[in-house]
């Protein structure tokens, strides 16, 4: 461009900024450093809440010139203090995704906003008139302002009633047995940080599980590589599946699902046995059918730990071992005030809610029902004959949806809306233990049409419900609410800056009695593991579908099979071979007339006679490939499996056969010989470094997403990841460890001081900086590629293609202004967050002193990492957290015989197995 | 050396002259237009690389070399021999190279301009590749990284063509004087006067024309040696198991040797077949490349066993999971299938009857050469396919686009000679002259 040219276009530039600028329309939004002010190119942070269902975390928002950039956990919040997953990371995306849902709809017909909300509005108002009844469909949520909102306009409207409908009823089977035994009408989070010893039946607490965050938070507060008191919890897993769970227990069971009874009926009774209650297996009517000498060692140590020691079911466990287990709990006496089973850590609003979905049915078949709103609920997607009785008996036209994406619900409604994104509107919520944080709208929506879930409550139901005809907005509604909390603006602003209030005086104990006398009633489900099960769990990605558009998801390798894109049916060895199936074998999975089409991946370690399954996919795209049409939420089904003789591609970013963890290797390489930093250079006031400790690490790969998202690193998407091109520059690789167990080693960039990608580039472009970093020059680059060759981690990675070119313009409000885009041809790797190491320097820099005082410093990976297994900073700092961990004795540096000096250490995962 | 007593240095003139003053036949035209269709397809493949990325090629996250510097090794491997046979013959007093020696450093130098467009196309941005992997003098005061082999390979590969240029044309000059006086067309004979630079044939300039080429032969006879020595530098300079060996340049060299003379072998058999150089080109002729190519090949067998003995006796495992996987992976079949072309099959030259049967000595040329390119491919792909953590293994295939350049290099290289062919005399006239018997 001349220079005439810059000059002649700069006032456009201006304007270009000024108009990016989409600050909600309501003044208080305070960032989280009062007094600074918007300055083009720096960022500006704010702090609000991200709710997953009925679970809620604080969260920083990265904001540029108003844009959203990145989502980090808030470090300040009691629950996830800073720390964050994929999910959350990822939750970003659908704000800027170019295939949102934008235009409302009706009758097929494109509406501004305001007209449909008119239509809407006569809809309502005629079905209010006409005495018929209107059902709203909501997903499951922890918004106190929301509960009450429809508890006011239920009771104003007696015809109006809100239906919570998740995809999984699985916390509703948990919320039943709570409510039977213990007479809590919730589900109960457990609180490892009391516990010593955790029994899991299938409970996949550090991965799929809802409060996974929290759990791998105080898992990981007991583990790591420098706890001096390292056998602080004692993990051992009993599933049927792989999961993340299971890869980080100290022992890990496979039973078949139809096992799990027998196992727990046992353990109970060897339990009781050894603990001398013996009047009680009488009592109980137990039977020792399940021959195992795991079970003795179980009981033992449940014995030994007592009262720290909790046993917790998951998802696919039935009902009778849930009532068995939640006795065993009892047993244990880890059950009530202060103790693991804290009766007053209640997942929000996690009621049972399966009376209201069958008087629901009822009422559908009867046909009393005139008009359903799907608010965010995808039903047609995960209860297709929920949706079918729907669509059967309620007139089509008074089928009304909102929702973020043009879903398989909102096609077939006749007035569908667009949602705004949870960054783009109002709302709040509370967490289990009692946290309660406001979410406050970080840009104004996107798209002008779309409209929050709370103000479209307030603009549908203002002149029909009395007690909220003086909202405007759900603002206005909110800030009502929180009139307790907040009663001046002062107040407001201090939550808003803090992203959340804690807890306060807990008046708020559950009563709690156990009544376990009806045990011997709960009739005993005998069933063989010989038969074909289909157990559908939801995804370690794409959770149960709530994240099936979001690319980074979808393209995060899963953590246990390192799959992208797809869905595939898990078998054993054993199984695959009965069935002569081969690894991307298509095969057919029928149950009740319903096909479902899926790849098979033989992965060691899932019991046999098992088909696993992820829920969430086959949303997006067409054929049999969708687990809800088949299991009908239900988690396991009785099935047939026919090959189909068609075969699939298996998209992976490692093979399907596990290989020996080479971490024992270079710990045996260091024994030998320890190798002396034979360094060339003089590292003066910095040498950055990293520390991971595999102890810690579980492998749930929020650091991947976190990286992929700061560094703007390209989606390849499905057609290149069958070419074998990814582009993240972390990696979680799998390893056999000694007990064939899979463990997780996060490889980046090493960043060696005797590099070899270094040496051997043409052009200079990737050199040593002088704080030891391994910088690659993008602009010098010409891609030969060389330095890929020469690599021994393999963490270089190629831009075959200009991926960056195809995203849309509204995508690319995405990316981080600090980081380059990539073009086409040109290497690119992990730099350590060098653009967040010079923000540091500038600002010491600033202050008057060179060096950078620990800990101010914090890459992407290591902000993400929920198990804080990631430490970065200065080595030459003695003190420094990442000195320390390095200098504990069982640290060691990937493939050291090669002498390639790297700045990444990595610490040993030691299993418990007193 | 010509073997035919009957021939005459008049015969010797009428033949060379004819050559270039006839009308070329129909057989020319059909063979230039295939290659020209070959060059097409290599172009649309290039032009659709430069559009949209390497990435239409077949290569992966790990395998980020393919089928293009396969071919690069490949091209400059086929220009070994022509300095061989001009240079390391010349200085060994060889006399019967002369009917030989010509071609095959035509060969040489288009050999060479074939595989450096290779390392152009296979670059991510071949715009900025094509100067900034040169030390030029910038504003930026950034230079290239004389610490890498690659830059070493471009200066290799860029002397070794220039000196392959200076060579071939000084052992020109006599010829291009003696053309200028048989050409008929004015035009020509204009070109051919500029191009014989004044040469006349006193015994003065005889004196220092034999002087220097004496020199020049020289230089190029070590070039030879280093040039493919830095090429295998590109891979044993890495860390890489299966690449990180001291016995690649010896490999190299005398593949390229190999694969060269094999080259040299048809295109003999093609232009003696062509332009009815039974006289010139003999069986005898055959025989002596047949020898060097036997020898060559045993050479290659040694460094095949010291391969296998470098992965057995290093104990390292790595360098075993690469030998492992090239003899039974994957590529194993490509593996085996070099093992017997370049190392089986050449042994039948042990035969007398064989080393002198020219249709055998073809058969046995074309399948080397296929050989030795699957050589370098097995070189290049099987050392990335598998990494030292134990990882991934991601499959690579060529695309179309890789095989398109292929086919269009051959293109290029046919159409390139044939012009040399048409335009320059194809043996050395007064060597042939020299040794023609009074």
């Amino acid at each position: 461009m001349e220079r005439r040219d810059f000059i002649k276009l700069l006032p456009l530039a201006f304007v270009a900024v000024a108009t990016g600028c989409r600050r909600p329309d309501e003044k208080i939004v305070p960032r989280i450093y009062p007094g600074s002010y918007t300055t083009p190119g720096m960022p500006e942070y704010f702090n609000t809440v991200y709710s997953f269902k009925n679970v809620a975390y604080g969260i920083t928002v990265k904001t540029y010139e108003g844009r959203p950039v990145k989502i980090d956990g808030n470090p300040k919040h009691p629950l996830n203090i800073g720390r964050s997953n994929a999910q959350m990371q990822a939750s970003l995306y659908s704000l800027y995704d170019p295939v949102r849902f934008i235009e409302p709809k009706v009758n097929g017909k494109k509406k501004s906003i305001k007209e449909t909300l008119e239509a809407l509005k006569n809809q309502i108002q005629n079905e209010i008139s006409l005495n018929n009844q209107v059902r709203i469909l909501i997903d499951e949520h922890c918004s106190p302002s929301f509960a009450s909102l429809f508890r006011l306009i239920e009771n104003d409207n007696t015809n109006v009633r809100f239906i919570t409908l998740p995809p999984l009823n699985s916390d509703s089977n948990h919320s039943i047995i709570n409510k039977e035994v213990l007479g809590i009408n919730g589900v109960i989070v457990p609180n490892l940080s009391k516990a010593q010893y955790v029994l899991s039946f299938g409970a996949d607490i550090l991965g799929t599980d809802k409060n996974s965050l929290y759990h791998t938070i105080e898992y990981s507060k007991k583990r790591g590589s420098n706890n001096n008191s390292h056998n602080n919890i004692k993990l051992v897993t009993l599933e049927s599946n792989y999961s993340l769970t299971g890869a980080n227990s100290d022992t890990r069971i496979v039973v078949h699902p139809n096992d799990m009874e027998a196992f727990a009926e046992s353990l109970l009774y060897n339990y009781l046995m050894s603990s001398g209650q013996v009047e009680l297996i009488e009592q109980y009517d137990l039977l020792n059918t399940y021959d195992s000498i795991e079970i003795n060692l179980i009981a033992k140590d449940l014995l030994k730990y007592i009262d720290k020691a909790v046993v917790l079911s998951g998802d696919y466990t039935n009902y009778r071992t849930k009532y068995l287990l939640t006795a065993l709990n009892h047993h244990l006496g880890n059950i009530g005030n202060n103790k693991i089973l804290c009766t007053d850590n209640i997942l929000p609003y996690s009621n049972n809610n399966i009376p209201d979905i069958n008087t629901f049915r009822e009422e559908l078949t009867e046909g009393k029902i005139s008009s359903v709103i799907f608010a965010g609920v995808d039903l047609a997607y995960f209860g297709n004959d929920l949706f079918d009785l729907i669509t059967d008996n309620v007139p089509s036209n008074n089928l009304i949806s909102i929702s973020l994406y043009d879903s398989q619900t909102s096609r077939k409604c006749s007035i569908s809306l667009p949602m705004a994104h949870f960054l783009e509107c109002w709302g709040d919520a509370v967490c289990f233990d009692g946290t309660k944080t406001i979410q406050q709208p970080i840009i104004k929506p996107l798209n002008n049409d779309s409209i929050g879930l709370g103000d479209l409550l307030i603009n549908i139901f203002k002149e029909f419900c009395n007690s909220i005809s003086n909202y405007n907005t759900y603002y206005d509604f909110i800030r009502s609410q929180w009139m307790g909390y907040a009663p001046d603006d002062r107040k407001w602003e201090m939550a808003l800056r803090e992203g959340f209030v804690k807890k306060h005086n807990s008046s708020y104990v559950l009563e709690y009695n156990i009544y376990l006398s009806k045990i011997n009633n709960v009739p005993r489900i005998s069933s063989s593991n010989n038969d074909l099960l289909l157990l559908g769990l939801p995804s370690n990605t794409i959770a149960t579908g709530e994240f099936a558009e979001n690319r980074w998801l979808r393209e995060l390798p899963d953590p246990i099979t390192k799959t992208v894109w797809d869905n595939y049916a898990l078998l054993s060895p054993t199984t695959a071979i009965h069935y002569e199936l081969k690894n991307g074998d298509m095969i057919e999975v029928t149950s009740d007339s319903i096909i479902l089409v899926l790849p098979v991946y033989i992965l060691d370690g899932v019991a046999d006679n098992c088909i696993i399954a992820s829920l969430g996919y086959g949303k997006t795209q067409k054929g049999k490939t969708n687990v809800f049409d088949l299991l009908n939420n239900l988690n396991i089904k009785n099935v047939k499996l026919n090959k189909t003789g068609n075969n699939h591609k298996i998209l992976s970013t490692q093979n399907a056969e596990i290989q020996n963890n080479p971490i024992n290797k270079d710990f045996e390489v260091k024994l030998q010989a320890t190798i002396k930093d034979n360094q060339n250079y003089k590292y003066k006031l910095h040498h950055w470094a990293m520390a991971v400790d595999l102890d810690l690490c579980t492998g749930c790969s929020a650091c991947v997403t976190a990286c992929q998202i700061e560094n703007n690193i390209a989606i390849v998407g499905r057609k290149e990841f069958s070419n074998n091109r990814q582009m993240q520059w972390l990696r979680i690789e799998k390893y056999k460890d000694s007990n064939n167990h899979i463990t997780f080693l996060p490889i980046m960039c090493q960043h060696c001081d005797n590099a070899p990608c270094e040496s051997v580039c043409p052009v200079f472009a990737t050199t040593h900086s002088p704080d030891g970093i391994n910088e690659m020059t993008y602009n010098r680059c010409v891609g030969t590629r060389y330095c890929m060759a020469n690599c021994p981690y393999e963490v270089r990675r190629f831009n075959y293609k200009d991926y960056h070119k195809n995203e849309t313009e509204q995508y690319k409000y995405i990316y981080n202004p600090e980081v380059t885009v990539r073009m086409r041809g040109i290497v690119e790797k992990c730099t350590f967050c060098i653009h967040k190491i010079n923000e540091a320097r500038y600002k010491a820099k600033n202050s008057g002193s060179n060096a950078i005082s620990d800990g101010l410093v914090k890459t992407a990976c290591q902000q993400a990492c929920p198990a804080g297994a990631i430490t970065f900073g200065n080595l030459l700092d003695n003190n420094s957290a990442v000195s320390i961990k390095i200098h504990s004795n069982t640290s060691i540096r990937l493939l050291e015989e090669l002498n390639t000096n790297p700045s990444v250490y990595y610490l040993l995962r030691r299993d418990n197995c007193d | 050396m010509i073997d035919n007593n009957n021939i005459s240095i008049n015969d010797v003139s009428t033949k060379f002259s004819s050559i270039i003053n006839d009308k070329p036949g129909r057989r020319f035209y059909y063979v230039i237009s295939l290659a020209l269709l070959f060059t097409l397809f290599g172009i649309v493949g290039a032009y659709y690389t430069f559009i949209e990325g390497v990435g239409v090629f077949g290569l992966n996250t790990s395998v980020i070399w393919g089928l293009s510097i396969a071919s690069f090794i490949f091209w400059i491997g086929i220009g070994h021999a022509g300095t061989l046979i001009s240079a390391i013959l010349y200085l060994f007093n060889q006399k019967w190279r002369s009917p030989i020696h010509r071609s095959a450093e035509a060969m040489t130098i288009i050999a060479v301009i074939v595989a450096g467009l290779f390392l152009l196309i296979h670059t991510g941005r071949p715009w900025f590749a094509v100067y900034w992997l040169f030390p030029y003098s910038n504003q930026m005061g950034v230079w290239v990284n004389f610490s890498s082999p690659l830059i070493w390979d471009v200066f290799a590969v860029l002397s070794y063509l220039c000196l392959s240029l200076i060579f071939w044309f000084f052992g020109l000059i006599p010829d291009l004087a003696f053309y200028n006086d048989k050409v008929k067309s004015r035009f020509k004979k204009w070109l051919y006067d500029i191009f014989s630079i004044g040469f006349y044939g006193s015994n003065k300039q005889w004196y220092y024309y034999r002087k220097t080429y004496m020199i020049l032969a020289g230089l190029a006879t070590a070039m030879v040696i280093s040039v493919h020595t830095i090429v295998s530098f590109d891979f044993a300079v890495t860390i890489l198991p299966g690449w990180h060996s001291t016995i690649f340049p010896v490999y190299f060299v005398a593949g390229a040797i190999f694969s060269g003379l094999a080259f040299v072998i048809i295109l003999l058999v093609i232009i003696r077949y062509s332009y009815s150089l039974e006289d010139y080109i003999n069986r005898s002729h055959f025989k002596k490349l047949n020898k060097i190519l036997l020898a060559m090949s045993i050479i290659i067998c040694y460094s095949y066993i010291m391969e296998f003995f470098t992965a057995w006796f290093s104990g390292n495992e790595m360098e075993q999971v690469v030998f492992i996987e090239r003899i039974s992976g994957t590529y194993s079949l490509l593996y085996w299938f070099s093992i017997f072309a370049n190392v089986v099959l050449p042994q039948l030259l042990w035969s007398k009857r064989v080393r002198e049967s020219i249709s055998i000595s073809l058969i046995i040329s074309i399948i080397v050469t296929i050989g030795m390119w699957i050589e370098r491919f097995i070189i290049v792909v099987s050392s990335l396919y598998k990494s030292i953590l134990p990882d991934k293994e991601f499959l690579y295939v060529p695309s179309w686009v890789e095989f398109s350049l292929l086919l269009g290099s051959f293109g290029i290289f046919i159409i390139l000679f044939m012009l040399f062919i048409r335009y320059f005399p194809i043996m050395s006239v007064y060597e042939l002259k020299s040794g023609v018997n009074k």
